[in-house]
């Protein structure tokens, strides 16, 4: 008897004979399995490696910023210097005249005391003449001039010694704070090695001269007048300024060296190191996050891949939201670095789902919780889940996150320098994925999934940014601000892929910024 | 789960060689029955087993031990065989519809002699379209609606690409037949 095969005796034919069917690879499928296997594991090691790299290098560069700002002169030291350069000239030129003051001084003591002892013989001479007619009188006469010309004579000395020693000590004071503005100038000179080695010298004569300085000071201030036995002569020591106009000799001749050593570009140098602020900023930056997509020369045929994912994924909302610290280089340069907590976004619909459910009956593998296997596709991964644990088969749309570290460098220019001050910017990202795992939220539900196992995604990409800002001070120290930005990947999210994706978006970063 | 795919998942998290051949050994000829019903050749088969078992050793950790071990992996088959129909094919395109004969056959003789590795190349003949659908419909148990969205083809398509292979799979069982029916006179 012959009978038509029906579709139900042909189906059964095929699932009975497939059903329990093996068949054994040859041996080289193990050995490229194993060689995968180890290489996957290289490569995860090699990721680490990488990963733990570009941390230490960001930690190296805070620890450098950071080291920088503690060891960096105060703005006020700065505006300091920059004042000393200005005035050097005439600095040097007051010290000139100050030596010349103090020889003339002393030659005008010096002078004035022989006068002064010139008068007192004149009249000696002439009490001496009187004398001769009147003895008696002459005798009164010669004691009264010569108290008068003692009395005088001491007011006058002790009047220019209270000028002298207020001269000195002026002098000294200006000598102490010319001393402090070069310690100040070989501070910011520390840099330069010939500097340092300008400032060791200068350290050292800087010491002797406070020696010399202190030393001539208590000896001025504690020489002692003089009378003779009878009170009749009085002797005033005065200490010649020459120490000190030597110590200003020395003192020029150090600015003589600082002359040869380019102060003025140890200035410049000076002013352009870590000298300014640090400032903390937080921000926040809703983010319209999309990707652009390139074929894998390593995948034959991913057109049709990437058409696919075209038509089935849009633009969505994300948000960043971190801190960032700042490093004011310049009054118009700053350096940021940032750390912030961002989801990439991105729309699928449910095309990109493929349902199915499994007949447990006929194939015993899927156990009661995992019985509805579902496949969702879509340009950053793929990933099976379990229908079941998502209502995946309601109509609309999808959203998909992605979880990140973001770690922006960069560099900000001030081109509007005002109070209200406007900038632009931009720089690299390191972007460190939390897992590897895509987040899908229902439209309607507002339920997440996690698919755990998206194939080709990386742990980490790169990325650069650019924008621009406005900044208005608001309170103390405090100022508020707003940025547009773009960010984009300049490295795949995902690898082993028909296509490579890279991430970007348009945010406007609003934050509030602090001024140390 | 067994104990025994347990040690062996234990030592392969542990990155145990031994433990990774051992899992792979008792799965690759099973595996490998499932992946070559979705391959024209033993070749593009072997790489999709490769490929696969790579992915069950990257995500063995993700593999939660409440459910059946062997129908986790054999579902990583199934999904890598369907990312490579998907990629390596031409996924959108409608294969077209070749008329296929209408013999009768005699179900007794035809089951008992055709060989399994003969249903195998039978299976292997078809297009790729018609194989794939054949497969996921018969032997996975898909519905047309799964199998259209899983392919991205509408439901009709389906049913379509069914009906053709189905067709195809007699035509050639009966040429089967017929020489199986000369060489016994």
């Amino acid at each position: 008897m012959k009978d038509n095969i029906t579709d139900k005796d042909l189906d059964n034919l095929f699932k009975e004979r497939f059903q329990e069917y093996e068949i054994q690879p040859s041996a080289k499928v193990w050995d490229s399995v194993d060689s995968n296997v180890l290489q996957a594991q290289a490569i995860k090691f090699k990721k680490l490696t990488a990963f733990y790299k570009w941390l230490s290098v960001g930690l190296g560069v805070v620890l450098i910023a950071v080291t920088v700002f503690f060891i960096a002169p105060k703005s006020g030291e700065n505006n300091l210097t920059t004042n000393i350069a200005a005035s050097k000239t005439g600095q040097v030129t007051a010290k000139k005249e100050t030596q010349k003051t103090a020889a003339s001084s002393s030659k005008i003591t010096l002078e004035n005391q022989a006068e002064l002892l010139s008068n007192s013989s004149k009249q000696s001479n002439s009490s001496e003449n009187s004398a001769k007619s009147n003895p008696k009188v002459a005798k009164a006469q010669m004691e009264q001039d010569s108290r008068k010309t003692a009395s005088a004579f001491a007011s006058e000395e002790k009047r220019k010694l209270r000028e002298n020693m207020s001269a000195e000590i002026t002098q000294d004071k200006r000598v102490k704070v010319e001393a402090e503005q070069l310690e100040k100038m070989n501070n910011a000179a520390s840099n330069s090695n010939r500097t340092k080695r300008i400032d060791r010298a200068n350290r050292k004569e800087e010491n002797r001269l406070q020696s010399i300085i202190a030393a001539e000071k208590a000896q001025l201030l504690y020489t002692p007048v003089e009378k003779s036995e009878d009170n009749s002569i009085f002797k005033i020591t005065v200490i010649p300024p020459a120490i000190n106009a030597t110590a200003l000799n020395k003192t020029l001749a150090i600015d003589s060296r600082l002359d040869s050593a380019n102060l003025s570009d140890i200035v410049a140098a000076h002013n352009t190191k870590f000298t300014a602020r640090i400032s903390l900023e937080g921000v926040y930056s809703p983010d319209f996050s999309n990707r652009f997509i390139k074929l894998n020369g390593a995948f034959h045929d991913s057109e049709p891949a990437k058409e696919f994912y075209n038509q089935n994924e849009s633009a969505a909302f994300g948000y960043t939201t971190g801190l960032n610290i700042g490093l004011d280089i310049t009054n118009r340069w700053q350096v940021r670095l940032g750390a912030h907590y961002s989801v990439f976004s991105q729309h699928i619909t449910r095309n990109s789902f493929y349902e199915g459910e499994f007949d447990i009956e006929d194939i015993d593998q899927f156990d009661d919780d995992y019985q509805s296997p579902c496949f969702v596709e879509t340009s950053i991964g793929y990933s099976l889940f379990d229908c079941d644990k998502f209502d995946a088969g309601k109509l609309g749309s999808y959203t998909v996150k992605l979880k990140q570290i973001h770690i922006p460098i960069g560099v900000k220019y001030t081109i509007l320098n005002n109070k209200t001050k406007i900038y632009v910017h931009g720089g690299v990202a390191a972007n460190i994925l939390l897992n590897t795992a895509m987040v899908v939220r229902h439209k309607h539900t507002g339920e997440d999934i996690f698919f755990e196992d998206i194939e080709g995604l990386r742990e980490y990409y790169f990325g650069l940014h650019l924008g621009a800002g406005i900044e208005q001070p608001v309170f103390k120290g405090f100022s508020i601000m707003a940025e547009p930005i773009f960010r984009t990947a300049f490295t795949p999210i995902n690898y082993e892929y028909p296509v490579k994706t890279y991430p970007y978006s348009l945010g406007l970063v609003t934050g509030i910024r602090y001024s140390f | 789960m067994t104990p025994v795919e347990d040690n062996i998942i234990k030592g392969c998290l542990a990155g145990n060689r031994a433990a990774f051949q051992l899992l792979y050994d008792t799965y690759a000829a099973k595996m490998f029955g499932v992946c070559i019903r979705y391959t024209k050749n033993r070749e593009d088969a072997e790489d999709i087993l490769q490929e696969s078992f790579v992915k069950v050793f990257d995500n063995l950790k993700q593999f939660k031990k409440k459910g059946s071990f062997e129908g986790w992996i054999r579902k990583i088959m199934v999904n890598t065989a369907l990312y490579h129909y998907r990629n390596n094919s031409n996924l959108y395109a409608v294969t077209s519809i070749e008329e296929a004969g209408t013999e009768v056959i005699s179900e007794e003789v035809v089951f008992s002699q055709i060989e399994t590795n003969d249903l195998l190349k039978m299976v292997q003949t078809l297009p790729p379209a018609y194989r794939t659908v054949f497969n996921l419909y018969v032997i996975e148990g898909y519905s047309h609606k799964e199998i259209a969205a899983l392919l991205g083809v509408s439901e009709g398509t389906s049913k379509s690409n069914l009906s053709d292979a189905r067709k195809r799979l007699r035509k050639v069982i009966a040429s089967n037949l017929a020489i199986t029916q000369k060489k016994h006179g």
